[in-house]
């Protein structure tokens, strides 16, 4: 279990509790792919993340995604300590949603406070309740009632990087 | 060029060198469509460069006009008239300085799209370039082809892709492929297989990779994911035939994906359709709802199968082309097995069939719902039309009504009037000072008499009143209506007998039976002295007498039973029915 894994598990630990009881709710993968990608430029992950195309909100959209918070979330499932369920939408395609196992919730004792404090600082409001997460067109926005906060994850704003590129001659049978 | 603004610390694992990027997406078009579009972009003109847009012309009236739309700058290369055109292509944003992106689209009549671009340089590198980095020219790529290529479409095929895209056809998927001479770090392509950081790289570019292959005849690998294909070969040139035939047929394999989803949805808008119409007799809005959702479920489906037509034809012809590759060479081969491209090219056709399916059963589907829907509206209009004549039965008779509470106030005005006389008598004669009279009352049981008299005159005005009223009340009743249904057949005695009448209403409706009605007064001895007014209903389409309405102005001797009878016994003399 690498640092960036304790802290994806505590991460979901955490939104997936009622009162103090673990692992009773499921976080859908948009809405964890936007904490992930908030946890990245907040360096609270030490992952990359690159523009992907994915079903938003039963359309298509590039996102911020990590494939290495990808692939630690599949780690976890293979440790046995996450489940991911699949649920499908109104256009026909299907989303993923993950929870707690028992083993789960069990190893959360093993992660260090240190850990906890660092996803603490940023993936959660300063009242110490967990966001509320809104999953909007205009992007997903993590809002907390009571403290009036409303933080743009930025998840869907796709960097640009410099480059120049020439066409090139394509050829088919009809080109000869 | 663009500004960097990338906010995370990179770690790049892998990089590519001498790179060309192909991104494939299948557009429905067809001859008439490349025919049009070859003649849109002026390829047959001398000046082959010019400037596109979507832009319509609102106001023609005007000389001059303005234009915030993005703009795609395009200068041909290469064209056949009925068959495809090859141009290079950028988009002149006007916010971003420096534009570098010149890109080539390659269209033909079976509805390949390639765009392709030789990447020259990325943050000032031009040696090789990290993965991490491409993944963010690819997806700047596919987002500015769409915008380029939406200037460059029909409005008809701007409709095609937003229905099958879901209303976005700027964020549509695209399938793409990279070609590269080299590849570091310079490992077999299972060692990339790693389940890490390696796999990881790949999968932001090919979108989970699947198949990690070194071939067997040469040094050249590849790697394959859902949505992208990555080749390492130093000579990428003897692939350029396969990979424009890959490009269709996973390019139509996204947009097909898309299609079902599509068809998919329309099932379950039907759904809620045939949901509504269950809810006709409760919410009066109900119909109009399940209307718009037939008549919105309807039109796509109409542009459903159209599409259809073109993705056949699409296919049929790249199968022509598919059978025609030169599929000797050992690494094409060996890249056509491990693709399973010939079950791919196969089930393109079969997939199509089965669509048509679906789109055939829902077709049905809104046929059936149609007619429930006009099933439930006649029968929301018969209920409105009995709720209609109840209404003007019951505002007939509040009008009968009004006259007899006018008649009682005429006479209550009567009454008032006597009252009035009497106590003007009273004031000239006094009470009982009418000497002769008082004198009279007095004596003996006489008192008895007058109590008597005066009762008697009291009944007498009383019942003259009572009279009076029941004779304006009648009066008020001044016409009397009887509807009879007939329901019964009319022979062909029918319209002689209507060419006898002076018709002074005829109404026709004209639905799936012809309906007329036909109106005429009579006054003959068998309406035992009375004007009449007739209204007959019939279905001429099944030669049926529906109803007959007649109407008597201040009848005189007649009711409406026999206003009935008589109407019955005519037809039948008239041998307009029979019994």
């Amino acid at each position: 279990m690498t640092t960036q894994m304790k802290r994806l598990l505590y991460l979901i630990a955490e939104y997936t509790k009622i009162g103090d009881q673990y692992g009773v709710l499921s976080i859908k993968d948009l809405p964890l792919k936007a904490l992930i990608y908030y946890g990245i430029i907040n360096k609270i992950f030490d992952y990359d993340y690159a523009p992907l195309s994915i079903m938003y909100m039963d359309n298509r959209r590039f996102l911020n995604v990590s494939q290495e918070g990808e692939d630690d979330l599949n780690d976890l499932r293979d440790l046995g300590l996450l489940n991911k369920i699949r649920i499908a939408t109104r256009s026909h395609t299907f989303i993923y949603a993950y929870s707690l196992t028992n083993n789960g919730i069990k190893y959360l004792k093993e992660i260090k406070s240190d850990d906890k404090i660092a996803v603490d600082s940023k993936l959660k409001c300063k009242c110490g309740r967990t966001y509320e997460i809104k999953v909007l067109l205009s992007g997903i926005y993590f809002t907390c009632s009571t403290c009036n906060v409303n933080i743009n994850s930025q998840i869907t704003d796709i960097e640009d990087v410099a480059y120049k590129c020439v066409p090139l001659i394509i050829k088919t049978q009809l080109t000869g | 060029m663009k500004k960097v603004t990338i906010k995370d610390e990179l770690t790049s694992f892998i990089f590519l060198k001498d790179l060309q990027i192909y991104i494939a997406e299948y557009i429905p078009f067809g001859s008439n469509h490349i025919i049009a579009f070859n003649e849109q972009l002026d390829c047959q003109r001398n000046v082959k460069e010019g400037l596109m847009t979507s832009f319509i012309d609102k106001e023609p009236e005007k000389a001059t006009f303005s234009i915030a739309e993005k703009l795609t700058k395009v200068k041909i290369i290469d064209y056949d008239p009925n068959d495809y055109v090859q141009f290079s292509a950028s988009i002149v944003y006007e916010s971003v300085e420096n534009q570098e992106e010149e890109i080539s689209t390659y269209v033909d009549a079976y509805g390949r799209v390639i765009y392709g671009a030789k990447l020259i340089e990325i943050d000032n590198n031009s040696d090789k370039f990290s993965i991490d980095k491409l993944t963010r020219v690819i997806s700047d790529l596919i987002l500015d082809s769409s915008i380029m290529i939406n200037n460059l479409l029909s409005t008809y095929q701007r409709r095609l892709l937003d229905l099958v895209y879901f209303g976005t056809p700027e964020y549509r998927n695209k399938f793409t492929i990279i070609l590269a001479k080299e590849i570091e770090p310079n490992k077999d392509a299972k060692s990339f297989n790693d389940g890490e950081d390696l796999e990881n790289e790949l999968n932001q570019v090919l979108s989970s990779t699947t198949n990690f292959h070194d071939m067997r005849n040469s040094d050249d690998k590849f790697f394959y994911g859902l949505e992208g294909l990555l080749i390492i070969s130093k000579t990428p040139e003897k692939y350029y035939e396969l990979i424009s035939i890959i490009a269709f047929y996973l390019g139509l394999d996204i947009f097909q994906k898309n299609y079902f989803n599509k068809m998919f949805m329309l099932w379950d808008e039907i759904k809620d359709g045939r949901t509504y119409i269950e809810q006709g007799d409760i919410d009066p809005n109900a119909i109009n709802r399940a209307k718009s959702i037939l008549s919105k479920v309807s039109a796509a489906v109409v542009l459903m199968n159209e599409l259809l037509y073109f993705m056949k034809r699409s296919v049929e012809n790249m199968n022509k082309e598919w059978e025609l590759l030169d599929k000797k060479d050992p690494d094409i081969k060996e890249l056509i097995n491990e693709l399973a491209l010939n079950d791919l090219v196969n089930k393109a056709a079969i997939r199509i069939s089965d669509a048509q399916l679906v789109v055939s059963g829902l077709t049905e589907e809104i046929s059936g719902v149609n007619g429930l829907i006009n099933s439930l509206a006649e029968k929301q209009m018969t209920r409105m039309n009995e709720s209609l004549r109840d209404s003007i039965a019951s505002m007939d008779e509040m009008g009968r009504s009004s006259e007899r509470t006018g008649t009682a106030i005429n006479i209550l005005e009567i009454v008032l009037s006597g009252a009035i006389a009497f106590d003007v008598l009273t004031f000239l004669v006094g009470d009982y000072a009418f000497e002769p009279l008082a004198t009279w009352i007095d004596s003996g049981y006489n008192i008895l008499i007058w109590v008597g008299i005066c009762l008697s005159l009291f009944f007498a005005i009383g019942l003259g009143l009572y009279k009076l009223i029941k004779y304006l009340e009648w009066k008020s009743e001044h016409n009397l209506r009887a509807k009879i249904n007939i329901g019964k057949s009319f022979t062909n005695n029918f319209n002689d007998f209507l060419k006898n009448k002076d018709i002074i209403i005829r109404e026709s409706i004209i639905n799936d039976n012809i309906i007329e009605e036909y109106t005429w007064d009579e006054d003959d001895d068998k309406w035992l002295g009375n004007e009449v007014r007739i209204k007959l209903r019939v279905d001429m389409t099944n030669n049926f007498i529906l109803w007959a309405t007649v109407n008597v102005d201040k009848p005189k001797k007649i009711s409406t039973n026999q206003i009935s009878q008589i109407l019955l016994n005519y037809l039948k003399e008239e041998k307009v029915i029979t019994d």
